[in-house]
């Protein structure tokens, strides 16, 4: 259990560094378009409560 | 039960309201419609200036079978309250490179046409127009679907037979494709050249968003020029008029220069608005037809939101603005050879309007800009005095500026691209004016209530539409609804028609139930 625990904060921190690296690369106008569908992600939730 | 002054009473008289006047007033209930404007229609109306009559916001009737579909539920004749004619060519488009083409509504001329800029797109342009067709055709299909009494419209039951048509197998797979391309991916697939791209990719702009962002779904709105945009007699004025005919008949009432200050909310539900003068006015039920900002953040109260809708609420982008400027002529040019010229730069140039210039608050130089000019005086020559004309010039540009404020270069700013409208399409232009009216995005906030001056309210991408789009029947005060281009199915005067017509059903359903 905790091995697995283990092997998944390592994936998800190598994810998260991957990401971020993809992200620093990117042009700054595909940099804003996923800034923009990121923050359109966190906010939909929401919306369904309208 | 208190008697209440009105069964229901709808704050806004744009299309949504007036589809939702209408069709409750047949119903048999006490309604009453309350603007804030001294004009009807809200985004789809015109003014008057000595004669020169512009439609103000729509400009033109797309997919008017729903429109049909409205009146069917109504019981009467869309030709007893409206008289159309068929705009053809669709468009005079002007490319930078000088090429200047009418574009017919037939679709072999249109291939003509195709063939006489790039032969080699001819192929694909037929091919294009054999899917969208299959598209079309689902839509027509499910339009045929004789309408229900208005209370079964949102019932399953019905809803079940309009998705479960035989039509909807063929088109599947061209709508699945397009529904998870862009609107470029999909136009550069059938085209090659850029010239042809851009006059298949523009029409996004109706959609209020860049062919970048916006879904593939949406080329099947040029192939809609083929199958025809119409123009009422009287302007687009004529569409909100002749719904209010309908429900005076039917005994609904109307109050203009009437601005709803709050909707009276108390225990949760609502039970009626105060006016700006004071005077409070109970009803069953409150449609409100105004933008979901105001509705929710002005007229309710935050006070009465949990977090959840507050948040929602607040950050839901809107859609882009429509500026627009508004011209008279003193005489009639033969330079204004359709109803509508729209002018286009360079591919580049128009993709780069968004993310250099639009995102970023900056005005771009009106040489490089695309605008869609629009005569109303063309198919009706009695929107303009005799013997001159009006013209409605909409065109991009943020509605928070980085370096201006829009009301100090309002004027300067529209005569910057008159100059450009003179030298690239209507020679004589600048000295031909008679009358002008620039309205910016913020004074179409201020003249139409309308957040952000935004064409379509709310963005209509994936993250704000269906389930993420403000409901018909609001989640947190009872007995408040919701129509008009904020909720599904979004922005066009037809499809507001469909949200009217869906809010009103709900609203009847819930009456019957007890439930309002
Ligand atoms: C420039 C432009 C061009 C367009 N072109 C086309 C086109 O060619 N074809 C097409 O089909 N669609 C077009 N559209 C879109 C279409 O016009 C709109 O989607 C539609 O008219 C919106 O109708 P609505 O009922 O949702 O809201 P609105 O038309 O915005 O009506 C809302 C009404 O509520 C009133 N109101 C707001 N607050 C209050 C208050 N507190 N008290 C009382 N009244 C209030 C407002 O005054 C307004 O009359 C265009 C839009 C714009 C802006």
């Amino acid at each position: 259990m905790k091995s697995s625990l283990k092997m998944l904060a390592l994936l998800l921190l190598a994810a998260g560094a991957v990401g971020y690296l993809m992200g620093v690369r990117l042009d700054e106008e595909r940099r804003g378009r996923v800034m923009k569908l990121l923050s359109e992600a966190r906010e939909m939730p929401f919306r369904v409560f309208v | 039960m208190a008697r209440t002054d009105y069964d229901v009473v709808i704050i806004g008289s744009g299309v949504g309201g007036l589809t939702c006047a209408s069709l409750l007033s047949k119903e048999g209930l006490r309604v009453l419609v309350l603007e804030q404007s001294h004009r009807i229609g809200g985004c789809c109306s015109n003014y008057d200036h000595e004669g020169f009559k512009p439609d103000v916001g729509a400009v033109f009737v797309i997919g008017h079978e729903m429109y049909y579909k409205l009146f069917e539920l109504l019981g009467l004749r869309l030709e007893d309250y409206l008289e159309y004619r068929l705009i053809d060519p669709v468009y005079d488009t002007i490319l930078d490179d000088g090429t200047r083409v009418l574009l017919p509504r037939d679709v072999d001329e249109m291939a003509e046409v195709v063939g006489s800029i790039s032969p080699a797109d001819v192929e694909g342009y037929y091919s294009y127009c054999a899917d969208m067709q299959k598209i079309f055709d689902v839509y027509r299909a499910a339009l045929d679907v004789p309408m229900p009494s208005l209370a079964e419209v949102s019932r399953p039951a019905y809803l079940g037979k309009v998705a479960a048509r035989r039509e909807q197998l063929p088109a599947f797979p061209v709508n699945a494709w397009l529904a998870t391309r862009t609107l470029d991916r999909v136009v550069n697939r059938y085209f090659s050249d850029d010239r042809i791209r851009l006059m298949f990719g523009w029409e996004n702009l109706y959609a209020a968003l860049p062919a970048h962002r916006c879904t593939g779904l949406l080329s099947n709105v040029t192939y809609m020029g083929r199958m025809g945009y119409y123009y009422p007699k009287g302007g687009m004025i004529s569409i909100p008029k002749a719904l209010r005919r309908i429900m005076e008949r039917f005994g609904g009432e109307i109050r203009f220069s009437t601005p709803v200050e709050k909707i009276l909310v108390r225990n949760g539900r609502a039970e009626g608005v105060r006016l700006a003068d004071g005077t409070e006015i109970s009803a069953g039920a409150v449609i409100s037809n105004a933008h979901s900002r105001t509705t929710y953040l002005d007229l309710v109260g935050e006070q009465h939101l949990p977090y959840a809708v507050r948040r929602a609420v607040k950050n839901q982008p809107c859609s882009i603005p429509a500026p627009t400027f508004y011209m008279g002529l003193k005489q009639k040019m033969d330079s204004v050879r359709a109803h509508f010229t729209v002018l286009l730069t360079e591919r580049h140039k128009f993709d780069n309007v968004w993310y250099e210039y639009y995102d970023k608050g900056l005005l771009y130089r009106p040489d490089d800009a695309a605008f869609l000019v629009s005569c109303a005086s063309h198919d009706d020559p009695d929107l303009a005095p005799a013997g001159k004309q009006v013209l409605s010039v909409i065109y991009i540009a943020p509605y928070r500026l980085k370096y201006h404020r829009w009301d100090d270069i309002a004027d300067e700013w529209a005569w910057e691209c008159i100059s450009s409208l003179d030298r690239r399409a209507f020679p004589g232009l600048c000295e031909n004016v008679d009358w002008m009216d620039s309205v910016t995005p913020v004074e179409l906030e201020r003249r139409l209530r309308l957040p952000e001056g935004a064409f379509f309210g709310l963005e209509m991408s994936g993250g704000n539409m269906g389930p993420f789009r403000p409901n018909y029947r609001s989640r947190c005060v009872k007995g408040l609804y919701l129509t008009g281009q904020c909720t599904n199915p979004g922005g066009g005067v037809p499809l507001v028609m469909l949200s009217g017509i869906a809010a009103s059903s709900m609203l009847v359903n819930d009456l019957a139930a007890g439930q309002t």
